[in-house]
């Protein structure tokens, strides 16, 4: 095998080297990106087992900023990028979306289905703006 | 040159939406473009379900469909996509109205194209299709 090529080596490590950690954050807190405000206003975990799925986690946020267009617009892209990322203690993850509810674009929900008993719950989320790159919501439980 | 050439600007791109959505001045040449397709589709269609044409020009025809298929997905993504204009209401339910008939249209369209079928129904106007003319004809 031939090895990789030594610039290229270096420019990966000062990519890594220098990349922004995601900026951490909790329930009820403002994540800014660009013109848009997102915030996670609250979290539940249930069970829907009579449905045959055994364990959900939905979480509520807002948005704000731009009209009801441009907030769709946000929305899709940051759920197209796929960079909302959930992921529980133990390791298990799963792609996230930005789910819209109402015609107002102002009320979004993220809903996963983790193994029944997971716990530790986070959620990054990109920025598609930069600065920061994403934000590691502490989701808790 | 093709690459010196000028692009050529679409009628859906650039639209600049609202809280209200858009307006029937801001839209009408983007949705006249996508009645041309269905249109296009419609004409495809007369041919490839027409059992009685020889077979090059069945094939011919559905390559055509297909071909305004994607001019029409073009379009639509190129208006806001398909979230924007079909899954939000827009203040005018006119417009609102017309983007579900050319969704309905080009699906019925589409799928007629793909099985490739016959028959007197694959020749016939969509109702979605007739009413998306209807609107267009009346936009400024």
């Amino acid at each position: 095998m031939r090895p990789p090529c030594p610039s290229l080596v270096l420019a990966l490590l000062l990519a890594a080297s220098c990349a922004e950690p995601p900026r951490r954050v909790g329930l009820q807190q403002d994540m800014p990106m660009g013109p848009f405000t997102l915030r996670a206003e609250e979290v539940k975990a249930f069970s829907r087992a009579h449905q045959g799925v055994p364990w959900q986690v939905e979480v509520a946020f807002s948005l704000t900023g731009g009209n009801r267009f441009d907030r769709a617009d946000f929305a899709e892209r940051v759920s197209r990028s796929g960079k909302l990322k959930f992921r529980t203690s133990d390791g298990w993850r799963d792609r996230g979306w930005l789910l819209r509810r109402g015609d107002e674009a102002q009320v979004f929900y993220v809903q996963t289905n983790p193994p029944l008993g997971s716990h530790g719950y986070t959620l990054e989320i990109g920025n598609p703006y930069g600065h920061p790159s994403a934000y590691l919501l502490d989701l808790g439980q | 040159m093709a690459a010196c050439a000028p692009a050529r600007k679409s009628p859906c791109a650039g639209l600049v939406y609202s809280d209200a959505g858009l307006t029937r001045e801001q839209y009408a040449p983007c949705a006249k473009a996508m009645v041309v397709q269905l249109d296009r589709m419609h004409e495809s269609l007369a041919v490839l379900g027409d059992a009685a044409q020889p077979k090059p020009a069945r094939v011919k025809a559905r390559q055509a469909c297909f071909a305004a298929t994607s001019a029409l997905a073009r379009l639509t993504a190129e208006a806001g996509g398909p979230e924007k204009l079909i899954h939000m209401r827009w203040e005018d339910a006119t417009l609102s109205r017309f983007n579900y008939d050319v969704t309905a249209a080009r699906d019925v369209y589409l799928m007629y194209c793909y099985y490739g079928l016959t028959g007197p129904e694959v020749a016939q106007m969509d109702s979605g299709h007739a009413s998306a003319r209807i609107y267009a004809a009346a936009l400024p």
